[in-house]
């Protein structure tokens, strides 16, 4: 016992020299967590990622590295970022080490000359992830004229992530966890694959912001879009926005109304939902769908979420930041969600540790129907971190559910 | 040391050349097929004894999956080994929700649906308990159904269980 509290102390001695004596171009960020299950298997999980940074001038080089338990060396990346010159570069290599094999690329060079901003895009996917192999570049011109804002798109076998188009995501089939990129090489065709031209940035009347959109591909016109924001329709509480959108064949006719509560509604943020009647053209009303209040004083803050339509809205978790998204939201952009709980109670406390840390607290309490709990009590979770120093904290969770303690974590956070 | 010199500026002159115009030649040039709709089954994960394998889908057509089904009773899609039947238990992911399953001796069939098409994600978690080593969890492409957003059968479809996929 003796040996073992000596090892300990020396390792949390040396761990702590290694603050001190950090200086200079290189940094890094090593984390660590265990998951315990005491249902089950007693080790659950095991996950350990090291995000390291060296600069040299303007150019900074990265790194990230991934460990889990079932698979081992999950994710080997490289990265570069900084100016040469005029030119800002941006560059991103994966890899994925349990399996051997190179993954994706990606390079960007970005140049503004006289207000207008270049940029050149190229990706690479490799065979070894479904949907490869394929690459491409695409070329961005964007500027103004005027009031207007004008951003064309020249693809060449990839796109780019925007208002319009989704990035990449790099998926680990049996674990889920994905690695997310703004270059897409994964567009059908060869050479010459699309153009796009946007321009807006300009108001008209009642219209807050007016957009168009044109595309085409090697292939011939794909769409026209005309997208109108913030109309005021008179009525002081109530905006919508419109969406039309040309096809080869169809017409679409997207209408978002929006509720405008103002700002006297101090900590409450509700959430409405357009309830259409027999055709897509009848309103038959609106309906809240959900409520928030978060109140924010002195270090804590204090949640409470309801959701009133669960077919609607849903609670996504703590890794989602704990809110309110309509669930088609959550579904598009693959945040997670509990799908049982309708309530949350949320109070978080973030205070100064001793020697330069940060201590934070965090207590959710989930309610769902007919859980049988304390007035529909389904789950807690708590967390706990404590900053040793500003380099070094300490972390600890738990879940409890009305089967009993779920899970069990452990984390640790170095920095220097 | 003229001539030396002239051969090695003409090489490197060549060689760089030819680097520009493999990346010319590879970049952007490269003919990417259309995406067919793709069913994505992990492999399974075992930590002790206990297992998981996921099922994602990626590139669904149209607003994407809507409903799935992996056999019936009797003509099972799915069959496994090492794997107690008695402890399965699938969760669905992203709005799906399992509708009927039926679990026993090494086969299973399933049925779930979801109420937001899924273009890409993962849409089912199977979790149990391992009885031996290196289990296997199998799907047979010919006995699943695939159905999307618009009420249509997805019949342009791949099976696949690689390790990594695009979305």
């Amino acid at each position: 016992m003796t040996r073992r509290v000596l090892v300990l102390a020396v390792s949390m001695v040396g761990f702590l020299g290694l603050t001190l004596v950090a200086e200079g171009p290189f940094s890094a960020i090593w984390e660590m967590g265990i998951t315990f299950d005491p249902n089950g298997t007693f080790v659950s999980g095991i996950e350990s990622t090291a995000d390291l940074a060296y600069a040299t001038g303007p150019v900074l080089w990265t790194s990230y590295s991934n460990f889990q338990l079932t698979v081992g060396y999950l994710w080997q990346e490289f990265g570069v970022r900084g100016d040469l010159g005029a030119f800002a570069i941006e560059g991103d290599v994966l890899f994925g080490p349990s399996t051997e094999d190179f993954l994706y690329a990606q390079a960007i060079m970005a140049l503004s000359i006289a207000g207008v901003d270049v940029g050149l895009y190229y990706a690479n996917l490799s065979d070894a992830v479904l949907g490869g192999p394929a690459d491409g570049f695409a070329l961005r011109v964007a500027g103004s004229v005027a009031a207007l804002d004008i951003i064309s798109i020249t693809e060449m076998g990839a796109r780019i992530e925007d208002e319009d188009f989704d990035g990449i995501d790099v998926v680990h089939s049996a674990t889920g966890l994905y690695r997310h990129y703004e270059t897409n090489p994964v567009v059908p065709g060869q050479g010459f694959t699309g153009e796009k031209v946007a321009v807006g940035g300009w108001s008209y009347g009642c219209i807050g912001d007016i957009r168009t959109i044109l595309y085409f591909t090697c292939t011939g016109f794909d769409f026209f879009a005309v997208d109108l924001e913030d109309i005021d329709l008179g009525i002081g509480w109530l905006k919508t926005d419109l969406l039309v959108t040309y096809e080869v064949q169809t017409k679409s006719v997207a209408l978002t109304p929006r509720i405008i509560v103002g700002d006297g509604l101090v900590c409450f943020e509700p959430y409405f939902a357009v309830v259409f009647g027999a055709s897509a053209w009848e309103v038959d009303g609106f309906e809240l769908g959900g409520l928030a209040l978060v109140c924010a004083w002195n270090g804590v803050t204090v949640k409470d979420l309801t959701v009133f339509d669960p077919g609607r809205f849903v609670i996504t978790t703590e890794d989602y930041g704990s809110r309110i998204e309509s669930l088609e939201d959550a579904i598009e952009d693959g945040h997670e969600y509990y799908a049982d709980y309708w309530e949350l109670l949320s109070i978080e406390v973030v205070f100064d540790g001793c020697c330069g840390g940060t201590n934070r607290m965090l207590i959710n309490t989930y309610f769902e129907e007919g859980s049988g709990g304390i007035f529909g009590w389904g789950m807690s979770y708590v967390e706990a971190s404590v900053g040793l120093s500003m380099d070094i904290e300490l972390s600890g969770n738990m879940t409890v559910s009305t089967t009993g303690l779920d899970a069990l974590g452990l984390g640790i956070r170095l920095h220097w | 040391m003229g001539a030396r010199r002239s051969w090695r500026f003409g090489a490197a002159l060549v060689g760089s050349a030819v680097v520009v115009l493999t990346i010319v030649a590879c970049a952007g040039f490269w003919n990417t097929s259309p995406q067919l709709g793709k069913l994505v089954v992990g492999l399974v994960q075992v930590t002790g004894t206990e297992g998981y394998v996921l099922v994602s889908v990626a590139d669904m057509p149209r607003d994407g999956l809507a409903a799935i089904q992996f056999g019936t009773v009797g003509n099972e899609a799915i069959t496994f080994t090492n794997i107690d039947p008695a402890s399965i238990k699938v969760e669905g992911k992203n709005g799906f929700v399992v509708l009927a399953q039926a679990f026993a001796g090494g086969t299973g069939a399933l049925i779930a649906a979801g109420c937001n098409g899924v273009v890409g994600g993962e849409i089912l978690r199977f979790t149990f308990t391992v009885t031996g080593a290196h289990p296997t969890f199998v799907v047979t492409k010919a006995k699943v159904s695939l159905v999307d957003d618009a009420n249509a059968f997805v019949t342009a479809w791949e099976l696949s269980s690689t390790a990594y996929y695009a979305r």
